[in-house]
C-alpha cells in the first residue's frame, strides 16, 4: 500500500507538479493565451449567429463550432487560464519559501563563496568607499566582509505573483457577482431595482459648472431597509456608492415623452422617445417626432433642449419645426403635449460584498509595488576580501556590472 | 504655432541622416552637429506640446495626433536621457530615426483640437495616458539598445565583453521600466472604466492588445530569469516585440472597433 502510494506521488510530482512549476510551462501558457486574445480581436465577439452567417459565409459553423465569437468564455480559454493560475500559485508558495530561506544566514552563505574576481591592492578600500556611497551595510564574517542592501527585494517575484492571483480572484468576482440593471428613470420619479432599493432622480443636467457637455444627475438611494442616502450628485466618471449599490449616470443621452389625448373621446396615452417616431392614429395625419436635441441660447452661454417635429397631414410632410417642452400641438381631434426631457439612463451595480471593489484595488497596486521592489529595489550582496570579490544574489547583474566598472581600467568600446 | 511641430519634424528627420553619417564616418563634428540637431527638435517639440496643452485648456494626449506626438516627445526625452548613460552612437541613431518615423505618423493624422468627450474628464486622464506614452518610448529605447547589441554580435563583438552585457542589460532595464509603466496603464485605465463604464475590464480590443503586450513581455522576464538564452537572442526578441505595442497604439485604433476608438 505504502509503495503504491509512493508511486503515485511520484506520478503527481513528474507529471503534474514538476510541469505546473516549469517555466517553461508557464511561458507556453502565455504565449497561447496571448494568441488566442489576438484571435479574437480578429472577430468581432458575442455577435448573434447571423451576423457571423452573413460576415463569414461557410465559415459561421467553424467560428462557433471553436468558440471563435466568445473566445474568453470558452472552455479552452477558462482551462488554460485556470492552468496558469495554478502553475502560478504553485510557483508562488515556491518562491516564499526560497526567499524565506534565503534571507536567513545569507551573510554567511555570502561569506563562503568563492570570489569569481580578484583585487589588486588598495581596490578593497576603493570597493568599501562605492558600498558606503550606496548605502550598503557591512557586515564582518571571518576574514571576509559582506555588503548587503534591499533584503526585502527578494520578496519582489513573491509579491508579483500572488498579487497577480489576488486580482485574477478579486477580478472574477468584481466581473462576474455583481448584479447589474439598467434602468431608465425622469426627473421627479424613482425606480425600484430588483433587490428592493429604490433610487429617486431629483435633477438633471447636460452642462458642467463651466458650460461643457456633461451629463449629471442628483440622485438619493434607498436600500431595501429604509437606509435613505443624503442627495448624490453622479456623472459620467464620478458614480455614487451607498451600501452594496453603485450608480452610474450610464446612457449619455436625452429622451423625450409626448402625451397624445383626445379630448373627444377621452383617449389618452404616453409614448417615452428615445428614436424617432410617427404619432398618428390612421397612418396618413399625425406628429412625426424626429428627436430631442440641445441648442445653443442667443447668449452662447446657456443651452435649451427642443423636440424636432414634422408635420404630417393627410400624408403631406410639412417643413420641420421646432417644439419647446411644455408646449402642445392640435391636430384634428388630437392634442399632442410635449413634456420635459429626461435623462433616461442610469446602471446600478449591487455588489454581494461592498468591500470588493477596494480588494481588487488593493491586489492592482500590490501587482506595481511587486514590480518596482523586482525592477528598482533588488537585493545587493557582495562578498570581499584582500583577494578578490564574488557578487551574489537572485539578480546580480546591475551590481556586477557597476563594480567591474569601478574597478577596471577602461575597457574599449566602452561607449557603445 | 503649429510650424513648431513642423519644424520639430523637420530637424529630426535632418537629424537622422547626419547621426547616421556620423556613424558611419566616424566623424565626431557631424556627430555633434546630428545630436545639436535632434536636441533643437526636442525644444520646438516640447514648445508645441505646452503650447497645445495650454491651447487645449487639458494634456494634449487625446487623439490619434497628440498621443503620436507625446510618444515622439517621450522617446526624444528618454534617448536624451539614455544618452547620459549610454553614449552610443547607432543608438541615437536608430533613436532619432524612430522619433522621426512617429512624429511622420502624427502629421498624418487630423491635428486640429477638440473638446474632450465627457468620458475622458477624469482624473485618471493625464497618468493613463502619460505612462501609456512613457511606457511605449521605453519599449522602443530598449529596441534601440537591442539593436545595437544584434548589430555589434553580427560583427564579431564577444557577448561577454562589459560593452555587450552593459547593452543588453541597459535594453533590460527600459523593458523593466515599460513593463512597470504599461502595468500602471492597464491597472489606472481598469479603475477608471469602474467609473466610468461600470466595470473594470470588458475586453475590449485596446484592453486586449494591452494584454498582450503585457504577457509578451511578461514571458521575456521568464525566459532572460531562467538565463539559458544568449543576449544575443533576448535582444532579438526585445526588438521583435516591437510591432506588439505598436499595434496596440496605432493599429487597433484603425483597424478593430472597440470602445478606446476616439483615442
Amino acid at each position: 500500500m505504502g509503495n503504491n502510494l509512493q508511486k503515485a506521488w511520484d506520478w503527481v510530482r513528474k507529471w503534474i507538479l514538476r510541469p505546473l512549476l516549469s517555466m517553461r510551462t508557464a511561458n507556453l501558457l502565455m504565449a497561447v493565451l496571448a494568441l488566442l486574445c489576438g484571435v479574437s480581436s480578429l472577430i468581432p465577439q458575442g455577435e448573434e449567429a447571423a451576423f457571423y452567417a452573413a460576415n463569414y459565409p461557410g465559415k459561421s459553423a467553424l467560428i462557433r463550432g471553436l468558440y471563435l465569437d466568445d473566445v474568453f468564455h470558452s472552455w479552452y480559454f477558462v482551462a488554460l487560464m485556470g492552468l496558469l493560475c495554478l502553475s502560478m500559485l504553485l510557483c508562488t508558495g515556491r518562491m516564499l519559501v526560497k526567499a524565506l530561506r534565503a534571507g536567513k544566514n545569507q551573510v554567511e552563505w555570502a561569506a563562503a563563496l568563492p570570489n569569481t574576481r580578484t583585487l589588486r591592492p588598495g581596490e578593497l578600500e576603493k570597493l568599501r568607499r562605492h558600498m558606503a556611497a550606496i548605502r550598503c551595510r557591512e557586515t564582518e564574517a571571518g576574514e571576509s566582509l559582506v555588503f548587503h542592501k534591499n533584503g526585502f527585494g527578494r520578496f519582489g517575484s513573491f509579491l508579483i505573483h500572488s498579487a497577480i492571483l489576488l486580482v485574477v480572484l478579486f477580478g472574477i468576482g468584481a466581473l462576474y457577482l455583481p448584479q447589474v440593471q439598467d434602468v431608465d428613470c425622469r426627473v421627479g420619479e424613482s425606480v425600484t431595482l430588483s433587490d428592493g432599493t429604490e433610487i429617486e432622480v431629483l435633477s438633471f443636467r447636460m452642462q458642467d459648472e463651466s458650460g461643457k457637455l456633461d451629463y449629471a444627475s442628483e440622485i438619493r438611494i434607498t436600500l431595501p431597509d429604509g437606509q435613505r442616502s443624503p442627495v448624490r450628485e453622479i456623472k459620467v466618471n464620478v458614480p455614487a456608492s451607498f451600501g452594496r449599490v453603485k450608480v452610474f449616470q450610464w446612457t449619455y443621452g436625452v429622451g423625450g415623452a409626448v402625451s397624445a389625448s383626445n379630448p373627444v373621446t377621452g383617449e389618452e396615452d404616453l409614448f417615452e422617445l428615445e428614436e424617432p417616431v410617427f404619432l398618428s392614429e390612421d397612418g396618413l395625419t399625425g406628429v412625426q417626432v424626429l428627436g430631442v436635441y440641445e441648442a445653443r441660447a442667443e447668449d452662447g452661454q446657456d443651452s435649451y433642449l427642443f423636440y424636432q417635429v414634422r408635420i404630417v397631414s393627410n400624408g403631406t410632410v410639412m417643413p420641420d419645426m421646432q417644439v419647446q417642452p411644455g408646449e402642445e400641438i392640435r391636430l384634428g381631434d388630437w392634442v399632442f403635449r410635449f413634456h420635459e426631457p429626461y435623462y433616461p439612463g442610469l446602471r446600478a451595480k449591487i455588489m454581494p460584498i461592498p468591500v470588493s471593489n477596494s480588494l481588487l484595488e488593493i491586489a492592482m497596486l500590490l501587482l506595481l509595488a511587486g514590480l518596482f521592489l523586482s525592477f528598482y529595489l533588488q537585493p545587493v550582496l557582495v562578498k570581499a576580501d584582500a583577494e578578490g570579490y564574488t557578487v551574489a544574489g537572485p539578480r546580480p547583474e546591475k551590481m556586477r556590472l557597476e563594480l567591474e566598472k569601478l574597478l577596471a581600467e577602461p575597457e574599449e568600446g566602452d561607449k557603445a | 504655432m503649429t510650424i513648431l511641430f513642423f519644424v520639430s519634424l523637420g530637424l529630426y528627420a535632418l537629424a537622422f541622416p547626419v547621426l547616421l553619417l556620423s556613424a558611419l564616418l566616424r566623424r565626431q563634428p557631424l556627430k555633434k552637429a546630428g545630436w545639436a540637431l535632434f536636441v533643437l527638435g526636442l525644444l520646438c517639440h516640447l514648445g508645441y506640446f505646452v503650447w497645445r496643452g495650454f491651447a487645449a485648456g487639458r494634456m494634449p494626449l487625446s487623439s490619434q495626433f497628440e498621443f503620436a506626438c507625446g510618444l515622439a516627445l517621450g522617446l526624444a526625452l528618454m534617448l536624451a536621457v539614455a544618452r547620459t548613460r549610454v553614449n552610443g552612437d547607432w543608438i541615437a541613431v536608430a533613436g532619432a530615426g524612430a522619433t522621426a518615423l512617429v512624429m511622420g505618423y502624427a502629421a498624418l493624422q487630423p491635428m486640429e483640437i477638440n473638446e474632450l468627450m465627457p468620458a475622458l474628464r477624469s482624473f485618471w486622464f493625464s497618468f493613463h495616458i502619460g505612462a501609456a506614452v512613457f511606457s511605449y518610448s521605453s519599449f522602443l529605447v530598449a529596441g534601440c539598445y537591442a539593436l545595437r547589441y544584434v548589430v555589434l554580435h553580427r560583427r564579431g563583438e564577444a557577448p561577454d565583453s562589459r560593452r555587450m552585457r552593459q547593452l543588453e542589460y541597459s535594453s533590460y532595464r527600459l523593458v523593466a521600466l515599460g513593463f512597470l509603466l504599461l502595468t500602471a496603464v492597464i491597472v489606472i485605465g481598469a479603475i477608471w472604466a469602474e467609473a466610468a463604464w461600470s466595470a473594470y475590464w470588458t475586453w475590449d480590443p485596446k484592453e486586449v492588445w494591452a494584454l498582450i503586450t503585457w504577457l509578451i513581455y511578461a514571458v521575456y522576464f521568464h525566459i532572460r530569469l531562467r538565463g539559458q538564452k544568449s543576449g544575443y537572442w533576448l535582444c532579438w526578441y526585445v526588438i521583435l516585440a516591437i510591432p506588439a505595442f505598436l499595434f496596440t497604439f496605432a493599429g487597433v485604433n484603425k483597424l478593430i472597433p472597440g470602445l478606446h476608438a476616439y483615442a
